[in-house]
């Protein structure tokens, strides 16, 4: 029961990510490397040092405090070199804008945390029984199933109290990982992302016939709710083509329920925080028109569609 | 939604139009001139009669040049504007910018008057007026009441000079009253005249109806009782406006307790009812308590650039023994204005009613910063008043209601001996959050910053500064021990304990200083005959003619000194520095290079809200000494003003006391009769002024540096509280808040994208049920708020126009003690309030 569990962020309060209010739990590290993905600090195990140009006062005290010269101010502009950082918090610690370790409204955040299941289960506890009527606790990422054993116990602690209980993935892991919480997830918010044709070589990418596999075992499965969740990206997801595919394995599963969730060419906060560039950026957004004739279709197709 | 599109009906929606538009202009040609007042303090043999009776005077004439027409021409205070069914209008200098109202001191006073700090302005603070009495039997009452004591009050030569003296300033006070309430009475017979003059022009019938009939109940009320809501209601606004205008802190109080036995009957009776013609409906009394809110916030104004050169505020416009300015920056938008609904009855019921709803309905709908909505919840109270309370809270935007719990006030009140448990039932709230009697009691208060007590503690006595002017830092409290030789966590603790009994002692002393000089400046005949038994007795409130006395006290800074207790005990009784590094540190504000590795490890440590066992406990600690220290308070002024001795021996013991605490004169129940004993209300909080008590700190051990702002009230600091509202809740639920009567005030921010009323709802169930005190919530749409804050500096700058900021004008949001539009916030507070709301991301 004593696993550690790591995690990079939690929200406490979010209507968007599996029914009604809830806490949302971050799991750090994922294996896909999808090039919409806005939290690349969720990539890693350690997501590294970030930096909010536009929040630093220009005090220096990082500079002052920090062992390894992570913080130069050449000219007046605070350089950060992450290569250096070996994530000791000094710089936070001495940052007036940053309140606390864990705070992320601050210029600088390491957004690197982990405790045992039982005490991440204390924190959230608080917050979780105020949203025992309104929603639950989602587990999302990273791909939180690479934690699957820690999950698994974090989960069966929720039951007990009587939270309900939302697992995000991107369905890219074997069956075996998820197995052990099938009974333990009341709903499943299933990342379901088939590619255009010509960006299906992308590395990075998860491998949808293997996802629909574990899909389809999952659907037969679980006594839980399952929702897919698509993220429409310009010249990747933004093909009809896809949507008649996603529409045709949901039927086939006796799956009823879409989210679409809109891409957003400004979602680059946490590449700058990493001093990196979206790969995205000069994308355009998704027009809107796209986004309602494909839910409109879904729904033609006996489906229930939602843009988040 | 824009504040164009709110009220619930036309008329309400043109009025809030007219309301916001004149809120965004330069309204600094509306203030009265000198010019406009007379000079009474200056009138010849002035200095030869009573200062009460000259007051009064003053008072009356405040009222007079606000209904004069040649005035209104730049003040704007004799109109009515179009659709207007409340009239009569409070002059922009009634409270907030600074007060104008006529002097009434003599030169050779207002000299002696400045030693003590006092001035015209200088009102001791925070009562609500007994509405009812002016409802049931109207100032009409009170003035024959006054003619028979005068009649019966002949003053007789024969008595003793004493007896003469007391029957003498008796008088005075019933002949001051006389004088107020025929001002209100003249004042609003004026509104009568304006409303009939503006009758006979009137083209549209229906208006013509509704202005007859503004014109008939000036004429009646509040002369006579009232009869009926639209009465009732125009009848308060009446009595609530001269008060205000005259200088006098007030609100507005249960206003469903009072008004609900008036709707029942108008709703009863339609027709006989009917307002303009229209017969009585609940839709009309919401329109009716709409225009009451609208009329209660004309004053507002949202530029900023033009408040500087509104800045009106004169010396010791303050209160408490130690004036500093709350007027400013605290009140420009709120004027301490508190609307109090819900609740438990004196008796121990539960006191929801229909009117409860109906002001809930017309406060969400409308969403002005001021008059500020309280609503008191217990655990008994109806679902639906929870759920209101939720759904306005969400939907109100502007930062209300405040919420009180019945079951944790009430008990900390009448924990007192002093307060009797139905009247700490019955229970209202103003100036900020501070509770206090209803309609009887006469309220002050005093701070201890519970950071500067830290200091002393750490630093032999005095406090901590890294100016170079000081050796040590200046000395405040007595040389303890420096930290080289604090030993243990222990040692600390009861080094705090030693410095706060002292601090809080001097603070309730200060209390009473500050009570023997209210009485000489500042008499309040008006306030008084709607006071308790005041006008029974033919003692102003000033005079000890309260039935009871009350005095706040409130503990500043309480999560910073906790968070900074953990991380000295985590870091110098459990950990690496000395004691005296981290507070060399502390002195030189983390300059050097050490030290600021010093900051790096402090900063990592337990803090208070996020449900942590350390730092809760600490807080538990401090909370309990905090108490003590209260109680200890107490019962030494009690022993040196109030008590009397049976033996002489003792009572010369207790009047050497006396002498020492700077008062050499009679026991306080000889000069203020029999009941006179202040009863002292313990709570956490800082009210509006968390940036100023921290601008007045050194850096202190829980990372903040040197003159940064100290967390809102009992909130935790922004920024450290990372568990959600729930890991807060569950911070407060060990700390017997139930003991503080005074109240300990939490400020939730949300953003809109992340709550809903449901949301809301548990949250205030937890609140109440886990025994939490006071919570303000504010929702908002952080984006907003960022962007206002872009665009005010702009304006400030003058390089945009304050056109630029109407989008934003509806945007309310509490601070601290008090709400305001965002964009009329100073840049300190708009600064601090981002740190709070920046987004989560």
């Amino acid at each position: 029961m004593e696993e550690i569990i790591r995690w990079y962020n939690i929200s406490w309060t979010s209507r968007t990510d599996g029914p009604g209010l809830r806490a949302v739990l971050f799991l750090s590290q994922c294996h896909l490397r999808c090039p919409w993905c806005h939290a690349p600090h969720s990539r890693k195990r350690d997501g590294g040092l970030l930096f909010f140009e536009d929040r630093c006062l220009g005090c220096r005290a990082c500079e002052t405090v920090c062992p390894n010269g992570v913080h130069e101010f050449r000219n007046g502009v605070h350089r950060v070199d992450r290569t250096a950082c070996k994530g000791c918090g000094m710089c936070l610690g001495a940052c007036p804008t940053v309140a606390s370790r864990e705070s992320l409204t601050g210029a600088l955040a390491l957004p690197k945390f982990q405790a045992t299941v039982p005490e991440l289960f204390d924190k959230m506890q608080p917050q979780l029984e105020l949203l025992k009527r309104l929603g639950g606790i989602t587990v999302s990422g990273g791909e939180p199933l690479l934690q699957y054993r820690a999950v698994e116990s974090l989960l069966s602690l929720c039951k007990n109290a009587g939270y309900h209980t939302a697992v995000e993935t991107s369905g890219f892991v074997p069956w075996e990982w998820m197995e052990p919480l099938v009974d333990l997830v009341d709903c499943w918010l299933f990342g379901f992302r088939p590619v255009r044709r010509e960006t299906m070589e992308t590395p990075g990418l998860p491998d949808v016939p293997m996802v629909r596999e574990t899909l389809e075992r999952l659907a037969s499965e679980t006594p839980g709710q399952i929702i897919i969740r698509t993220p429409v990206i310009p010249g990747y997801t933004d093909d009809p083509v896809i949507y008649s595919f996603i529409a045709r394995v949901m039927r086939a599963n006796h799956l009823d329920e879409i989210q679409l969730m809109p891409f957003n060419p400004y979602s680059d906060l946490y590449y700058r925080a990493m001093g990196k560039s979206f790969p995205l950026s000069d994308q355009e957004n998704i027009p809107s028109e796209f986004m309602e004739s494909t839910r409109d279709y879904l729904a033609k197709q006996g489906l229930r569609a939602c843009i988040t | 939604m824009t504040s164009m599109q709110r009220g619930s009906s036309q008329r309400v929606r043109h009025l809030m139009e007219l309301l916001f538009s004149r809120a965004a202009e330069d309204r600094s040609g509306e203030w009265f001139t000198r010019e406009m007042l007379p000079d009474i303090g200056a009138e010849e043999g002035a200095g030869h009669t009573p200062v009460i009776i000259r007051r009064a005077r003053a008072f009356g004439k405040m009222l007079e040049v606000m209904a004069d027409a040649e005035n209104s021409k730049s003040t704007h205070t004799y109109d009515i504007r179009p659709g207007e069914l409340i009239v009569g209008t409070m002059p922009l200098g009634s409270l907030g910018l600074g007060k104008v109202f006529p002097n009434y001191l003599t030169e050779r006073e207002k000299e002696v008057a400045f030693f003590s700090s006092r001035s015209i302005d200088s009102v001791l603070a925070h009562n609500v007026p007994d509405f009812s009495r002016v409802l049931r039997g109207g100032l009409e009452q009170i003035i024959d009441l006054c003619d028979s004591r005068l009649e019966s009050l002949t003053l007789d030569y024969d008595y003793p000079i004493g007896a003469r003296y007391g029957m003498e300033k008796k008088i005075h006070f019933y002949q001051a009253v006389q004088i107020c309430c025929q001002s209100v009475i003249d004042y609003a017979e004026k509104f009568a005249d304006l409303a009939q003059a503006r009758a006979e022009n009137e083209a549209d019938p229906q208006r013509k109806i509704e202005l007859l009939e503004v014109a008939r109940i000036c004429r009646k009320v509040p002369r006579e009782a009232a009869d009926g809501f639209y009465e009732a209601l125009h009848s308060i606004w009446i009595v609530h406006l001269a008060l205000h205008a005259s200088a006098s802190h007030l609100s507005l109080g249960r206003l469903d307790q009072l008004l609900e036995p008036y709707l029942a009957k108008s709703l009863a009776d339609p027709q006989e009812y009917a307002v303009g013609g229209r017969p009585f409906s609940r839709e009309i009394a919401q329109e009716l308590f709409e225009c009451f809110l609208i009329k209660s916030a004309e004053r507002m104004m949202l530029n900023p650039t033009n408040l500087v050169v509104q800045d009106h505020a004169d010396f010791a416009t303050g209160m408490g023994a130690n004036p500093f300015l709350v007027d400013q920056e605290a009140t420009v938008n709120q004027f301490m204005q508190n609307i109090v609904i819900g609740g438990l009855t004196p008796q121990g019921a539960d006191a929801t009613n229909d009117c409860t709803y109906l002001i809930l309905d017309a406060c969400t709908a409308l969403g002005l910063p001021t008059p500020v909505l309280n609503v008191r919840l217990h655990a008994e109270s109806p679902r639906e008043l929870f759920r209101k309370t939720a759904e306005s809270a969400v939907e109100s935007g502007n930062g209300q209601p405040i919420v009180y719990n019945d079951d944790s006030i009430i008990p900390g009140m009448s924990r007192n001996p002093k307060i009797p448990l139905e009247e700490a039932r019955d229970y209202v709230v103003d100036g900020c959050w501070e509770t206090l009697l209803n309609a009887k009691c006469d309220f002050n208060y005093n701070m201890v910053n519970m950071l500067s007590v830290l200091e002393y503690a750490l630093n032999g006595g005095a406090e901590i500064t890294d100016s170079l002017m000081q050796l040590r830092g200046p000395k405040k409290s007595f040389l303890t021990p420096p930290a080289s030789e604090i030993k243990s966590f222990e040692q600390l603790k009861e080094l705090i304990a030693f410095h706060l009994r002292y601090v809080t002692n001097k603070a309730g002393m200060e209390l009473y200083s500050h009570y023997m000089l209210e009485s000489s400046t500042t008499p309040t005949p008006f306030f008084s005959a709607l006071l308790g038994n005041c006008l029974e007795k033919g003692i102003d409130k000033t005079w000890g003619g309260a039935d009871y006395i009350l005095s706040g006290m409130v503990f500043i800074a309480m999560p910073n000194v906790a968070n900074a207790l953990a991380a000295i005990q985590k870091w110098v009784f459990q950990g690496e520095y000395e004691l005296e590094e981290v507070v060399a540190a502390l002195k030189n504000n983390f300059k050097d290079e050490t030290q600021k590795e010093i900051l790096a490890k402090l900063s990592d440590s337990p803090q208070f809200g996020n449900g942590d066992k350390t730092a809760d406990g600490i807080m538990r600690w401090l909370m309990d000494t905090a108490r003590e220290a209260v109680v200890h308070a107490e019962e030494l002024c009690d022993q040196v003003f109030v008590e009397r001795p049976e033996t002489e021996r003792e009572m010369k013991r207790i009047e050497r006391l006396r002498h020492m605490a700077g008062y050499a004169g009679e026991n306080m129940k000889k000069r203020y009769g029999e009941n006179f004993s202040i009863a002292f209300s313990a709570g956490c909080g800082t009210f509006a002024q968390y940036v100023h008590f921290g601008g007045g700190c050194g850096a202190s051990a829980d990372g903040r540096m040197a003159r940064s702002p100290v967390a809102s009230n009992f909130s935790p600091i922004s920024g450290t509280a990372n568990g959600g509202a729930g890991a807060v809740l569950d911070s407060l639920k060990g700390l017997g808040l139930g003991r503080f009567g005074l109240g300990v005030m939490v400020d939730l921010c949300f953003d809109q994208t992340e709550t809903s009323p449901d949301y809301m709802e548990e949250l205030l169930r937890k609140f109440i049920f886990d025994n939490g005190s006071i919570v303000s919530l504010t929702v908002l749409e952080k984006a907003k708020i960022i962007e206002a804050h872009e665009i005010c500096n702009l304006v400030r700058d003058g390089r945009a126009d304050s056109e630029e900021l109407a989008p934003y004008n509806h945007i309310a949001v509490r601070a601290g003690g008090w709400n305001s539009p965002f964009v009329a916030l100073t840049r300190a507070q708009q600064e601090d309030y981002i740190r709070r709301v920046l987004p989560k991301v």
